[in-house]
């Protein structure tokens, strides 16, 4: 039995391959750090969080960051999955995201239907390479964003759960 | 919606056991066929049922399967777990495809045609696949429950509760499945999150624990070094402290060494060869010591002294006692700046007496 959060919550599987840690990552929303399948609410994942990498290797490795919400637009029905909230590369290692090329703006989360986990992928980046925007944000691919720039396995994942703010907003009828 | 012929033509046919590409989500009813009523015919003779429900029940069959179904009575549990298809409920008489199927489904059941059960396993085993698919994925393949009816013998050997409860509404109670099946995942999606934070508590416990034995450790560790090296650097310290100790009472010693050495040397005025040799003696010695301040003025003065009696030695034994005496008024104005005195004594016989100055 796997105790890893990114087994149990899905999350490798629906997204991502199995993988090897070799990165730490950390997030830092209104310096709060986010703990691995936590759930946040959207009024507290407005603005984009600070980003942390420590890698094995303290040379000017850089990175990229992807954030992905596999549950669009609702966990039962994620015909959008999965979401592109954010993408940002040429992170260097230990500085913020900032620091790095903000290919896709942040998005805000605002889960409409169901709880939404709201996915960070770290990869290694071997050269500084140009990664072009996607045309839409939706049915994005990891695995294919992945293999298309070469990045190989992601060095670290994060994921939390977030809801609607108030209230499940309804049922939905099929 | 699966017709009566195209089962058949199923059964018969190409068993290819991909259920989302028969997925029909429309529910259009396609018309009896002739084969219909010798199945009838079957269900007739094979009803286990006494009072099948009347005809009117029919234009209820879409909407409300489960009133139906639950109103009628005597219903036996085994009627119940065998499916809705073996349902002895449906009157197969009228347009709808559903009532049908079940005489088809309870001939299956009870007799042994074997094509039938055969093909039907193959039906069995692709239907098992996707209905637990079905419940872990996402539901846009609910649609394979809408094709449950045409899988017969699936239902007949694989009794799960999970199925018998999704097939109590079968066809036309889509929104009944459906809604029972994403509550289902629901259920296993909060139950993942649910496992999820629990796994990651687990986690950061156990590093928790880890870090606090490294921590321990460390402590120790330290500790341990602490004390080491505090006695280590106090035995050094004593060790030191003893040595400086003796260092300073041997000099204190030969320092009361030299200080009794000299004072005869300053009484004496006309030494003899002995004590003019131990005074030289006394003054190798005192050289070779390392001086202090005061024990300086002390060798100084023996040194004069010294000086005053070898001048005194050296000079010719003509000088006389006034002479002798004049050097030493002299010698001993300036006390710290002789080096040495000497006589000469020329050809003329005149004597000369050099003093020098440091």
């Amino acid at each position: 039995m796997s105790r890893d959060p990114l087994v149990v919550g899905n999350v490798i599987g629906d997204i991502l391959d199995p993988f090897v840690k070799s990165a730490t990552l950390r997030l830092l929303y209104n310096n709060k750090e986010v703990m691995n399948g936590s759930e946040l609410k959207p009024s507290a994942v407005v603005n984009e969080p600070r980003v942390e990498i420590r890698g094995r290797d303290t040379r000017a490795t850089l990175y990229t960051l992807v954030m992905v919400d596999p549950d669009a637009p609702s966990p039962s029905n994620p015909t959008k999955r999965e979401h592109l909230h954010w993408l940002v590369t040429d992170i260097p290692e230990t500085a913020n995201a900032s620091y790095g090329n903000e290919i896709v703006p942040y998005e805000s989360p605002r889960p409409t239907a169901g709880i939404h986990r709201f996915v960070f992928v770290l990869f290694r980046q071997s050269v500084r390479q140009t990664i072009y925007a996607p045309g839409w944000r939706q049915n994005f691919n990891s695995r294919d964003f992945a293999a298309l720039y070469n990045l190989g396995a992601p060095v670290a994942a994060m994921y939390f759960n977030c809801q609607r703010e108030n209230g499940c907003g309804g049922r939905r009828y099929l | 919606m699966w017709s009566l012929e195209e089962q058949d033509r199923h059964h018969k046919g190409v068993s290819s056991s991909s259920s989302s590409s028969r997925c029909s989500p429309s529910s259009s009813v396609l018309p009896q066929t002739p084969k219909r009523r010798t199945m009838e015919e079957l269900w007739k003779d094979i009803s286990l049922n006494a009072s099948p429900p009347p005809l009117d029940r029919h234009p209820v069959y879409h909407g409300r399967q489960a009133d139906c179904f639950l109103r009628l009575p005597s219903m036996v549990l085994q009627d119940f777990l065998a499916g809705p298809l073996n349902r002895p409920l449906y009157q197969p008489q009228a347009a709808a495809k559903e009532p049908s199927l079940p005489p088809l489904e309870t001939a299956l059941s009870l007799n042994s045609a074997k094509e039938f059960l055969g093909e039907a396993d193959q039906q069995a085993n692709t239907q098992s696949n996707s209905s637990s698919n079905n419940t872990n994925g996402n539901g846009s393949i609910s649609c394979d429950f809408s094709a449950v009816p045409p899988r017969p013998a699936a239902l007949f050997s694989l009794c799960s509760r999970k199925r018998s409860t999704t097939e109590i509404h079968p066809g036309g109670a889509d929104r009944h499945q459906k809604r029972m099946i994403k509550n289902r995942e629901s259920a296993a999606r909060s139950r993942a999150r649910k496992q999820a934070s629990h796994a990651y508590t687990i986690e950061l416990e156990m590093e928790v624990s880890h870090l606090q034995e490294e921590n321990a450790k460390l402590k120790k560790q330290n500790e341990e070094y602490d004390s080491n090296s505090l006695e280590k650097s106090k035995t050094e310290n004593d060790f030191l402290k003893k040595e400086a100790e003796s260092h300073v009472t041997n000099a204190e010693i030969k320092l009361a060494e030299l200080s009794t050495n000299e004072n005869p040397t300053d009484i004496e005025k006309e030494p003899t060869e002995g004590s003019k040799g131990e005074m030289k003696q006394g003054e190798s010695r005192t050289t070779e010591e390392q001086p202090t301040e005061a024990y300086e003025a002390e060798r100084k003065e023996a040194e004069l002294c010294e000086i005053e009696e070898p001048s005194t030695e050296l000079s010719k034994p003509e000088m006389n006692a006034t002479e002798q005496l004049e050097i030493e008024n002299q010698s001993l104005t300036c006390i710290y700046k002789i080096h040495t005195v000497e006589c000469w004594r020329s050809k003329n016989s005149r004597q000369f007496i050099l003093v020098y100055y440091l």
